[in-house]
């Protein structure tokens, strides 16, 4: 059974969304007169772009995202175009990184990353403990894969 | 989680170099306020260059502080990060290598460079790299090798001093490339100096203003700095070497070496990926080879490959390594090309060859007026051209494969160097069999074998027989069709 990472990862997804939007709009009011055909065109392109990115893609990708671990391998589903599953055996995990930008460490989350020799997976969004307790259990020695 | 030690103030140098990037405006601001204000006028404005140190020295002291580790007896931790905090835990068994250097301008210090690696993650990067104290260090190498210090060494080599010598001088850079590269710039400067400012000047105004300046003397001084480079890098590699000390105990590997910068490297011997035997075409005759040793993390940055027996006899290189690292003793090969497979081992040095003498007769051709430049270009592009032609000729003549138990001895050119590689079985990550047209019809094919490593670590084999090469790694290739001639 897969579990979904915190409902605020999604939250800091949209909130980088709205700050990066910043940038469009500052370089349209500045270098376009308001009103005319090209500010209108401009301000279409980007507010469309940034709504797409709000309202559809980060919650198809929030709800695309899910992971599960058993005794085996570390499973991980994401995507929103395409639909990736990845497996990485537990026997592969060479070293684990718990990494947290400053909006994460603000409301308690942490992304865990998973290093195998040749391949890596990362499961964002996971609320501290959570996140210590998969890095403790991804080191644990698993079954070998086959 | 238990609690994080804070680390030596020496590790504060990592966080240097990006931020003293900003010094440079700076100095420059400061440089131009003394040459027209003079120094007074500097002093006054002094505050806004302080202003800047003082933002460095902060911003540095601030990443130190939140650089932590702690290491267990099973697992590194190590958290860093200002506003992008991570924490890397690195279970110990996990570790391929560890490192230790110790540069002289940290002696004061008393501290180490250890780097501790593990198949994962960059290349570029060890996964765990820090300054830490001798016994810490100490600690580590404990861990990694998992025994008490106090075992007996089993094997202990140290190399004579020409030995070293003969090391350093093969690999600074390629000695003999970079004698002709300045031997070419020294004659180039004669040769054109005259000509070239007449012909160019004549047929290419532009060019030939640009060239009239000074060529010869500006060639000279290229091709000795270029020797100077050299020398400095050839000191540097023996700097380094001196006082290689290779030790074998129980399941550990150790090197020692360095003189100015003290070094160490400790690598579990079921975790070496290969030993590599490199001789050059010089080496080669003179039956003279150094044996390398790769291991994922033992020189991030580095290819994770490090000299291990410098450059003794062959004889000698077998018995030491008999006693080293009896594991990889190479064996004699039971796989080999076919004798009608020389084009296949000549074939581009010889198109290399016939291309020089191509252009060369093109170019002449041309502008025969150019003769003596021409044919002194075509001259210096041959040597290289024949060099290889004859180290493919010396691959042609030992190429091959042997399997004996679980190990296999590999041996092929690559470059301008031919290597004998002597490999287990289980860090072989995949065997590719690639087949042209014509090897199709022979049932021959080239084998690439890929070795378990960070980045790329491939090896090519020409011209075996399909069937046979598949057996021997086991690939259940299908049986040739009827009336394919071997």
């Amino acid at each position: 059974m897969l579990r979904r990472p915190s409902i605020r990862q999604l939250f800091i997804w949209q909130l980088w969304t709205v700050f990066f939007s910043l940038l469009p709009s500052l370089l349209t009011s500045l270098l376009l007169a308001p009103g005319s055909k090209a500010w209108r065109l401009a301000t279409f392109v980007w507010m469309g772009g940034a709504l797409a990115l709000l309202l559809l893609y980060f919650p198809a990708k929030y709800l695309r995202l899910g992971y599960a671990l058993d005794q085996q391998r570390l499973l991980l589903c994401s995507g929103v175009l395409y639909l990736h599953t990845a497996a990485l055996p537990l026997a592969a995990v060479q070293t684990v990184r718990i990494t947290a930008g400053p909006l994460q460490r603000l409301l308690g989350l942490r992304t865990v990353r998973a290093y195998a020799a040749g391949a890596r997976l990362s499961v964002p969004g996971l609320p501290r403990e959570e996140a210590a307790r998969l890095a403790c259990q991804l080191l644990q020695e698993g079954v070998p894969w086959l | 989680m238990n609690k994080l030690h804070r680390t030596n103030i020496a590790n504060a140098l990592f966080y240097i170099p990006k931020p003293a990037v900003i010094l440079l405006p700076v100095l420059l601001r400061g440089l131009t306020v003394i040459l027209t204000g003079g120094v007074r006028a500097w002093f006054a404005s002094a505050w806004v260059d302080l202003l800047f140190l003082a933002g460095i020295v902060f911003y540095v002291l601030l990443r130190w502080n939140g650089l932590r580790y702690r290491m267990e007896e099973e697992l590194l931790v190590l958290r860093l990060g200002l506003f992008r905090r991570q924490v890397r835990l690195i279970p110990t068994e996990n570790i391929s290598a560890v490192t230790a250097v110790r540069p002289f301008w940290l002696r004061v210090f008393q501290v180490f460079l250890i780097q501790a690696d593990t198949p994962a993650g960059g290349m570029n990067q060890a996964d765990f790299r820090l300054y830490l104290s001798g016994k810490e260090a100490a600690r580590l190498f404990q861990n990694q090798a998992g025994q008490a210090p106090d075992y007996p060494v089993e094997h202990l080599y140290r190399p004579r001093n020409t030995n070293i010598l003969l090391l350093s001088l093969f690999t600074s850079n390629s000695l003999a490339g970079l004698l002709l590269m300045a031997a070419f710039i020294r004659n180039l400067g004669d040769i054109i100096g005259r000509e070239l400012s007449y012909q160019v000047f004549s047929t290419l105004d532009n060019i030939g203003r640009l060239l009239a300046f000074g060529i010869p003397p500006a060639a000279a001084v290229m091709g000795y700095t270029i020797l100077l480079g050299w020398g400095v890098a050839f000191l540097a590699e023996f700097f380094r070497n001196k006082n290689f000390t290779a030790v074998r105990t129980s399941g550990v590997f150790s090197m020692y070496r360095g003189l100015l910068s003290l070094q160490n490297y400790s690598v579990q011997v079921d975790k070496i990926n290969y030993i590599d035997i490199r001789s050059t075409l010089f080496s080669h005759l003179l039956r003279l080879g150094a044996v390398y040793l790769h291991s994922t993390g033992l020189l991030a940055g580095r290819q994770d490959i490090i000299p291990i027996v410098p450059v003794v006899t062959r004889q000698s290189l077998e018995e030491i390594l008999k006693e080293l690292l009896p594991e990889f003793s190479p064996a004699e090969n039971t796989l080999a090309h076919n004798p009608g497979a020389l084009f296949r081992f000549i074939g581009d040095a010889l198109a290399a060859v016939f291309g020089v003498g191509a252009a060369f007769w093109l170019v002449q051709a041309w502008r025969p007026e150019w003769l003596r430049f021409t044919l002194y270009i075509a001259l210096m592009a041959l040597l290289p051209c024949i060099w290889l032609l004859l180290v493919r000729l010396l691959d042609y003549r030992t190429a091959g494969v042997a399997r004996q138990g679980d190990t296999y001895t590999l041996r092929y050119s690559k470059g301008f160097y031919l290597h004998t590689v002597v490999l287990p079985r289980e860090r072989i990550v995949s065997v590719q069999a690639r087949q042209s047209i014509f090897q199709l019809l022979d049932g021959r094919c080239d084998l690439f074998i890929t070795t378990y490593s960070q980045g790329q670590a491939r090896h090519r084999l020409r011209n075996l027989e399909l069937q046979a090469a598949g057996a021997l790694f086991g690939l259940n290739l299908p049986p040739p069709k009827k009336g394919k001639t071997k």
